[in-house]
């Protein structure tokens, strides 16, 4: 740490003074308690003495000029390297580095000297641990949200496990779980006769199966519902989704209802639930029947609207006739 | 409604308190004469005399005593102590004689006395002569502490303390001795325990006792400049505390700063925030801030002195912060 040599107040009403003489140069070795620069007041000439042992280094004021008490005058550093021969350009050469490498020093200039090196990386240490305490995204088990939005949390249903798998960064406050619209899952299923809807995939070659099950839920919502936008997509089972016929969906209205479609006919599986608020029609086929599940979410459908339009959807895959009425 | 000084609204408020009553007398060091360092008493030896104004030696712990003797034998006295700072020197006789008479003598004594002393840093009067502790009376209990934020407050706390039958310490903000408020010309007392709510807001709510009212009024408008709709109170006494108004307040704009003079540490900005953490808890979505006195001796240098104490700006910031949704680990 270099020792910063400032401006002394030498009298009770002084406020600045005037360097008259250096008596020591940049570089100089200095004791504690030496004088190191001559000093002019209104009242009187003396001298200041240095207060810390070292080199002068970094003079930064003129002779002659009067300079305010506390203004910083120049500084005393530990170390040789460390010298500032100007306030503009710091002198630090590679000779400088040679000559005082090969030279030999005393082992606590040497010690100094390691420190000095080793005091970088702790610095960075410390940096590491300060970006740790601040860090947005926290990897602790527990979720940090406020009270008042696990108390919000718990209204709507959601479980505080779940906030941070819903997306929100945290901490999680009131309004971030306000802006969810999370109800609750529910489910609804259907078992519909095959025998129509597969002669009718048999001979449609426009569409396949699913693209058959896109259509007539299509079908069924613009019945129950025409006045209310619909969005439709298709999962894949990578994962993917793709989003699919109907001109709502393309129009992407922020007020439509999401519906996705889950075909699983060529599974032995049965139904799909996401764990996100998502409304998922999974079809699978048994036994010579298809099986209709529906998980929705119940602040998109009221429980009226979801029985209506899956009722009607298994109407339509038990007598594809009513897709054409 | 004529505007005054906060010096000028206590003058009236013992003033008219001892005409009304007899039994009323001022004690204390330069009282009469000298009408106090802050000239707050000036005048009153003129009307009432030296034998109702009295001047004291130097010793504190001597006119206290007197004092809660003089009130347990009839008299309602009000002391001046002359700074906040040298309530250490009457601690046995405030803390341990005149708060637990009432109660260690089954309720056959009471102690109708009043002590008016100040708080506040910043008039660059050293760490002896610029500490703000009322915290520390207001732990004990059968002590009430009021705390006035204004003229008004000042005056109508004064004469409420005097008609009160138990031990009250009232603190005035010693830099607040000339600000001037408007104050109603008839007679008027303010209750104690109850907290005023001088500006509405919705965002957060920033409670200021005492000198920190004007500060977290100011803080109030440079959040307003934000958008940040800020509600601030001044609980006016600290004991009773009215904890309704303040919860119903953090309740409703679910943040909470707490802003005093005291030091931070175990004072007054603590408890009202463990209140709050206590019985909002559901209420809360931030942690509820405190903001006191640094934790420091009050230092002589001015520009070490203002930085100890909480500044419109520095509340106004955290403020920001926590509606803001930060992450705040310590502040």
């Amino acid at each position: 740490m270099p020792f910063e040599v400032r401006m002394p107040q030498l009298g009770m009403n002084q406020d600045s003074a005037t360097i008259v003489a250096w008596l020591k140069n940049v570089g100089d070795k200095v004791t504690e308690g030496e004088a190191i620069f001559e000093v002019e007041t209104d009242k009187a000439t003396m001298e200041v003495e240095a207060r810390s042992e070292g080199y002068l280094s970094d003079i930064q004021v003129e002779l002659g000029v009067d300079i305010p008490v506390g203004e910083l005058i120049a500084t005393i550093v530990e170390n040789k390297k460390d010298i500032v021969k100007s306030t503009k350009a710091p002198v630090l050469t590679k000779e400088d580095d040679s000559k005082s490498d090969g030279q030999q020093k005393d082992p606590i200039e040497k010690e100094v000297v390691a420190k000095g090196n080793d005091a970088p990386a702790s610095d960075d240490e410390n940096r590491t641990e300060s970006q740790k305490l601040v860090s947005p995204r926290p990897v602790s088990e527990k979720v940090l949200a406020s009270p008042k939005a696990k108390v919000i949390a718990a209204e709507k249903g959601i479980r505080v496990s779940r906030l941070r798998s819903l997306g929100l960064s945290e901490p999680i406050h009131a309004a971030d779980v306000m802006s969810l619209s999370v109800g609750g899952q529910s489910n609804l299923m259907a078992v519909v006769d095959d025998g129509y809807f597969l002669e009718l995939v048999e001979r449609s070659d426009k569409m396949d199966r699913t693209e058959i099950f896109i259509s007539f839920l299509h079908g069924s919502w613009r019945f129950l519902y025409p006045q209310k936008a619909l969005s439709l997509q298709i999962i894949n089972f990578d994962g993917s989704v793709s989003s699919s016929c109907g001109s709502e969906s393309r129009k992407k209205e922020a007020s439509a209802i999401s519906i996705s479609l889950f075909d699983l006919c060529e599974t032995n599986l049965f139904s799909y639930g996401s764990g996100r608020s998502e409304n998922i029609l999974s079809v699978s086929h048994n036994n010579g029947t298809f099986i209709l599940n529906f998980s929705y979410n119940d602040t998109d459908l009221q429980l009226s609207d979801a029985t209506q339009l899956i009722n009607e959807m298994a109407e339509r895959v038990g007598n594809p006739i009513r897709q054409l009425l | 409604m004529p505007e005054i000084t906060l010096s000028q609204a206590v003058n009236q408020a013992i003033a008219e308190e001892m005409r009304r009553d007899e039994t009323v007398f001022l004690i204390g060091e330069d009282v009469a004469e000298a009408g106090t360092p802050f000239k707050v008493t000036s005048g009153l030896v003129e009307e009432f005399s030296t034998e109702r104004i009295i001047d004291t030696p130097i010793s504190e712990p001597g006119f206290m005593g007197l004092a809660v003797g003089a009130a347990m034998t009839g008299s309602r006295p009000i002391v001046d102590l002359m700074f906040g700072d040298f309530l250490f020197l009457v601690m046995d006789q405030l803390c341990n004689q005149a708060a637990k008479i009432h109660y260690m003598s089954g309720g056959k004594l009471n102690v109708p006395l009043v002590l008016r002393t100040n708080l506040g840093a910043t008039r660059r009067s050293a760490a002896q002569h610029s500490q703000s502790l009322h915290a520390l009376v207001a732990h004990i209990p059968g002590l009430k502490v009021a705390m006035p934020s204004s003229a008004y407050e000042a005056k109508g706390l004064l004469k409420t303390a005097i008609r009160d039958d138990n031990p009250v310490v009232i603190f005035e903000d010693k830099l607040m001795y000339q600000d001037k408020a408007f104050v109603p010309e008839e007679e008027y007392c303010l209750p104690f325990g109850k907290a005023a709510i001088l500006r509405e807001g919705t965002d957060v709510t920033l409670i200021g006792t005492s000198s920190m009212r004007q500060v977290c009024e100011k803080a109030a408008l440079l959040l307003e400049q934000d958008g940040i709709s800020a509600e601030v109170i001044d609980p006016r006494t600290l004991v009773p505390l009215d904890e309704n108004t303040i919860l119903d307040s953090v309740k409703r704009t679910s943040r909470a700063i707490v802003v005093d003079e005291g030091h931070q540490n175990f004072g007054t900005t603590a408890e009202i925030a463990a209140r709050i953490s206590e019985k909002a808890f559901y209420f809360l979505d931030a942690p509820v801030i405190r903001m006191g006195a640094m934790d420091v001796p009050i230092p002589f240098s001015p520009v070490l002195e203002d930085i100890t104490v909480p500044t419109a700006a520095v509340v106004a910031e955290k403020a920001k912060k926590i509606v803001a949704g930060e992450l705040i680990h310590a502040l």
